[in-house]
């Protein structure tokens, strides 16, 4: 029984900690590259989980046929934003996050003209549950849970090991000094906000299957990822998943233990007594 | 008082006659509209105060509710008067302030914005998640209009217009007195660059504090007269969307001066009672109006009088304006 509670809590951990991860990653390289905080990432979230629904709930198409078309096409609107707005406001980055929170509200308001004010529900992709140690789990989250981390897996790979992936590092570093050796600021913007949307469309898609959707989508389940990406430091990919992996095992013990609805209280104030002692976050830089 | 200053008051003693008479020009409608504009100029005022100093809050709502919140409660469950809950709504709004600041006025730029987000955010799930006192969503209901003083009663809504329209001069008078003041310059400097006014000795931290816990009290203020207008204090008065309103309301505006901040306020309050019918669309137009000032004229709508005549004198070659 022990055990069981215990593989509980750490499949819920694990669950949790990939959806924060796959939503913070591209804010963390957004703001690292673009010097852009992107207060709209939600609403790219939002747009992935309409995709969701619109191919697989209401169309009744394959999920993993969804996802994917989720992360293109968010991944396209982000490049669009990138293009239109934030290349014009590059040499003040505090415009384009201004500019962000106009297009948080568009977005919004864009979602509830089409879609309308009823929330839908997207219904479970892979249904069924497997028994594991007296414990149930659904066989949902032994697919996507691993799914999810080959995906960060995959950045991962794709920054440390790849000359692009190192151009994009070298943009993170000193935006600067990457243009001297011939890194493309234009090229390496247009990546990392392509990525940071494509991730976005992904993890709307993923968390659709256990939040409704709707308009407001976004602004529902950000938080998390802010909390991630501030504590990790911002531009901060490994600090990122670090935070990802505590603020998933905390807020699963504390769902388990507890109650889940204390769980922002407990992780604002975490949130706010590392600020107290660093005020980047576990790995942000000065 | 010299001629010349005379005349630069004049149009503010214009304004303050039209506002003193209108309640008796118009319906009562636009009275509630006016009152609630009110209310919000306290706080576009006390959140510029917080940029001058290059800080950025989201928490400035949840603070406002801190006020409104205490108030009501002090009214229902303990029996005070409304002029003896006011104060102590403002000073909770303070300390509330003050220990978030304590917490994440360490923090910088996108830091401090998503810090005091998330401590707003998790004030109000405070009141979300202990129903007893804060009554969860539906929040605290029927608090009493403030008691009559000197015969003068504020029961019905224009004379508690003529409250509001009191506090917000006061305390538009006391932000803008505290900007030109000796702590308003040694905060410009601040501003201007820190690591120079910290070599002459000017601790930055604290004045950091002394300007987020003051526009935190302000905050508290507006959000005690905001919910003895309305009645109720509940999270639905004190979302996400009105801190992002606020923020609209200044950035519009334009925060680089006193009259920008009242100026988005006022701009936006109008566009949005032309919306009325298609109320979903004002977010929309609001967020579009951002991104055209944000884009064309950076620094905001209180700037667009010198770019015209200086477009102007360009065109015509003649100066129109000192």
């Amino acid at each position: 029984m022990q055990t069981g509670f215990a593989l509980q809590i750490s499949m819920n951990g694990l669950s949790l900690s990939s959806t924060y991860a796959l939503m913070a990653i591209g804010l963390t390289l957004v703001v690292g590259v673009l010097r852009v905080l992107n207060f709209a990432h939600g609403e790219l979230l939002m747009v992935g989980a309409f995709n969701v629904w619109v191919i697989f709930a209401a169309r009744d198409l394959p999920f993993p046929l969804a996802l994917i078309a989720a992360m293109f096409f968010v991944a396209g609107i982000a490049l669009a934003i990138e293009r239109g707005l934030f290349r014009r406001t590059r040499g003040d980055p505090f415009r384009g996050f201004v500019i962000s929170l106009g297009l948080l509200y568009i977005l919004q308001v864009t979602a509830l003209l089409i879609f309308g004010p009823r929330e839908k529900s997207v219904p479970t992709a892979i249904p069924g549950q497997i028994e594991m140690l007296h414990t149930f789990v659904s066989i949902q989250r032994v697919v996507l849970v691993p799914v999810t981390f080959g995906v960060i897996a995959g950045v991962w790979i794709f920054l440390e090991r790849t000359r692009l992936g190192r151009a994009v590092r070298a943009c993170i570093q000193d935006a600067e000094a990457a243009s001297l050796q011939g890194i493309s600021r234009n090229t390496m913007c247009a990546i990392v906000m392509a990525m940071a949307g494509g991730l976005a469309g992904l993890a709307g898609g993923i968390i659709s299957q256990t939040v409704k959707v709707g308009a407001y989508f976004g602004t529902a389940v950000i938080i998390k990822a802010f909390i991630v990406v501030i504590v990790g430091g911002m531009g901060s990919v490994g600090g990122t998943l670090v935070a990802s992996l505590l603020f998933g095992f905390l807020d699963s013990t504390l769902t388990s233990l507890v109650n889940p609805r204390i769980t922002i209280l407990v992780d604002v104030l975490v949130l706010l007594v590392i600020l107290a002692f660093r005020p980047r976050g576990l790995f942000g830089r000065d | 008082m010299t001629r010349q200053m005379w005349l630069k008051s004049l149009p503010l003693v214009v304004l303050i006659i039209f506002l003193c008479i209108f309640p008796f020009v118009v319906r009562e409608y636009f009275l509630d509209v006016m009152t609630f504009l009110l209310i919000n100029l306290i706080l576009v005022a006390s959140y510029r105060l917080i940029t001058t100093v290059g800080l950025w809050s989201f928490a400035h709502i949840s603070l406002m509710s801190v006020g409104a919140y205490t108030a009501g409660l002090l009214v229902i469950r303990l029996g005070f008067s409304f002029w003896g809950a006011l104060p102590l709504g403002v000073l909770a709004a303070a300390v509330t302030g003050l220990i978030t600041g304590f917490l994440v006025l360490r923090t910088r730029g996108y830091y401090f914005f998503l810090a005091t987000f998330a401590a707003g955010e998790a004030i109000r799930w405070v009141y979300i998640l202990f129903r007893n006192p804060f009554g969860s969503y539906s929040g605290i209901g029927h608090i009493p209009r403030p008691a009559p003083v000197l015969g003068i009663s504020f029961a019905n809504p224009t004379t508690y217009y003529y409250l509001v329209l009191g506090f917000t001069l006061l305390s538009l008078a006391i932000i803008y007195r505290l900007e030109n003041s000796r702590i308003g310059a040694t905060i410009a400097a601040i501003h201007s660059s820190e690591p120079l006014s910290e070599a002459i000795g000017i601790n930055s931290l604290l004045y950091r504090n002394v300007v987020f816990v003051t526009a935190a009290a302000f905050a508290g203020l507006a959000g005690v007269l905001f919910s003895f207008y309305t009645g109720t204090a509940c999270p639905g008065d004190y979302t996400f969307f009105y801190g992002i309103n606020i923020l609209i309301f200044v950035i519009v505006g334009g925060p680089g001066r006193f009259a920008g901040p009242i100026i988005g306020a006022v701009v936006l309050t109008v566009v949005g009672e032309a919306l009325r019918g298609y109320l979903e669309l004002v977010p929309l137009i609001y967020g579009m109006i951002l991104i055209v000032v944000v884009l064309l004229e950076p620094q905001g709508l209180v700037a667009l009088p010198k770019r015209i005549s200086s477009q102007v004198e360009k065109w015509t070659g003649r100066r129109i304006m000192r």
